[in-house]
C-alpha cells in the first residue's frame, strides 16, 4: 500500500494507507463493531426509517 | 494483488444492499484463500442493521488487513455562516431545526459520522439521506441540508471554490490536503477512525491459515 506507484491513485481519493495486520484489524473492527452498535441502538437507525 | 501475490486476481463486483451481497458470497465460499472481500465499512455496520443475513459477518469472515482509511470532512455550506466547528455548533444548538444533514443513505458512514457527532453534541438532527454523493452535495449547495460529512474528493473542490467551508475533518491526524482544517477529536468529540475503511477479508480456515491470506498480509505492508 506504500508503494510509490499507488500513492498517486490513493491520493486522489483520498485515501490513507493503513496496512495492518488481521490482529489489529480485528481489534480496528472490534471497536468499530461497538461504537456503530451503541450509536445505531440509541439513535433508532433503521433501515427503513 | 496479481504481482504481490504472483497468481491472476480476478475482481468480481458483487454489488448490493450496501455491501451485504458482496460479503454474503465471500462468507459462503470454500476458505482456501482463493476468494476474499474488499469491503469499505459494511462489515462495521450491517450486522446491526440488517435482519435475515445468511451469513455472520464475525463468524463466516476473518481479518486479513486493513488497506486503508478514507477521512471524512464536515463540510458547511457557506452561506449558512459558521466556519469552524465550535461556531457551527452553537448555531445549531440555538434553532435545532436548521441541524439537517444529508447522507448517501441510511447507515453510511457519512450518516452515522453526522448523528454522532450531533448526539455528542446534545443536538437532534434531522437527516435526509440522498442517492449518492453528488445529489447530497447539491442539496447542501441548495441549502436543503447545509451541513454534511462528505469525501476529501468530493469536498475539497467545492472548499477550493469558496462554495463550502470545512470546519473538521473525521480522522485521527490532519488530512494532509487540508492542514488548516482541525481534527473532530481536537475539538474534544470522539470520531470513528476510519470512517470508511478498505479492508480485506477472507472466509476463515477452520484448521491452519490460509497460505494465500498469510502472504497477502506480509506483503501488503
Amino acid at each position: 500500500m506504500n508503494q510509490p506507484a499507488l500513492r498517486p491513485r490513493l491520493d486522489a481519493l483520498g485515501l490513507l494507507p493503513a496496512a495492518e495486520g488481521p490482529e489489529a484489524f480485528a481489534r480496528f473492527l472490534a471497536a468499530e463493531r461497538a461504537q456503530f452498535q451503541a450509536l445505531i441502538r440509541d439513535e433508532g437507525i433503521r433501515l427503513d426509517s | 494483488m496479481s504481482e504481490l501475490l504472483g497468481a491472476t486476481v480476478t475482481p468480481e463486483n458483487r454489488s448490493g444492499a450496501s455491501g451485504a451481497v458482496g460479503a454474503g458470497h465471500v462468507a459462503q465460499s470454500a476458505p482456501d484463500g482463493a476468494t476474499m472481500l474488499i469491503d469499505s465499512g459494511g462489515q462495521s455496520v450491517n450486522p446491526f442493521l440488517m435482519r435475515g443475513l445468511a451469513f455472520d459477518y464475525v463468524r463466516d469472515l476473518a481479518p486479513v488487513t486493513l488497506l486503508a482509511t478514507l477521512p471524512l470532512i464536515l463540510i458547511v455550506r457557506a452561506e449558512f455562516g459558521p466556519a469552524t466547528l465550535p461556531e457551527l455548533l452553537a448555531k445549531l444548538r440555538e434553532d435545532q431545526a436548521q441541524a439537517r444533514y444529508g447522507s448517501v443513505g441510511i447507515g453510511a458512514r457519512v450518516h452515522l459520522a453526522m448523528a454522532q457527532l450531533l448526539r455528542q453534541a446534545g443536538i437532534r438532527g434531522e437527516h435526509i439521506p440522498y442517492r449518492g454523493g453528488a445529489d447530497q452535495i447539491a442539496g447542501l449547495l441548495r441549502g436543503d441540508t447545509p451541513i454534511g460529512f462528505t469525501s476529501p474528493a468530493l469536498a475539497t473542490p467545492l472548499i477550493r471554490d469558496g462554495r463550502v467551508k470545512a470546519v473538521a475533518v473525521s480522522s485521527a491526524a490532519r488530512f494532509p490536503a487540508l492542514p488548516g482544517v482541525p481534527t473532530v477529536a481536537e475539538q474534544g468529540f470522539r470520531a470513528s477512525r476510519s470512517a470508511t475503511g478498505s479492508a480485506c477479508s477472507s472466509p476463515p480456515r477452520r484448521r491452519s491459515p490460509s497460505s494465500r491470506a498469510s502472504r497477502l498480509r506480509r506483503r501488503m505492508r
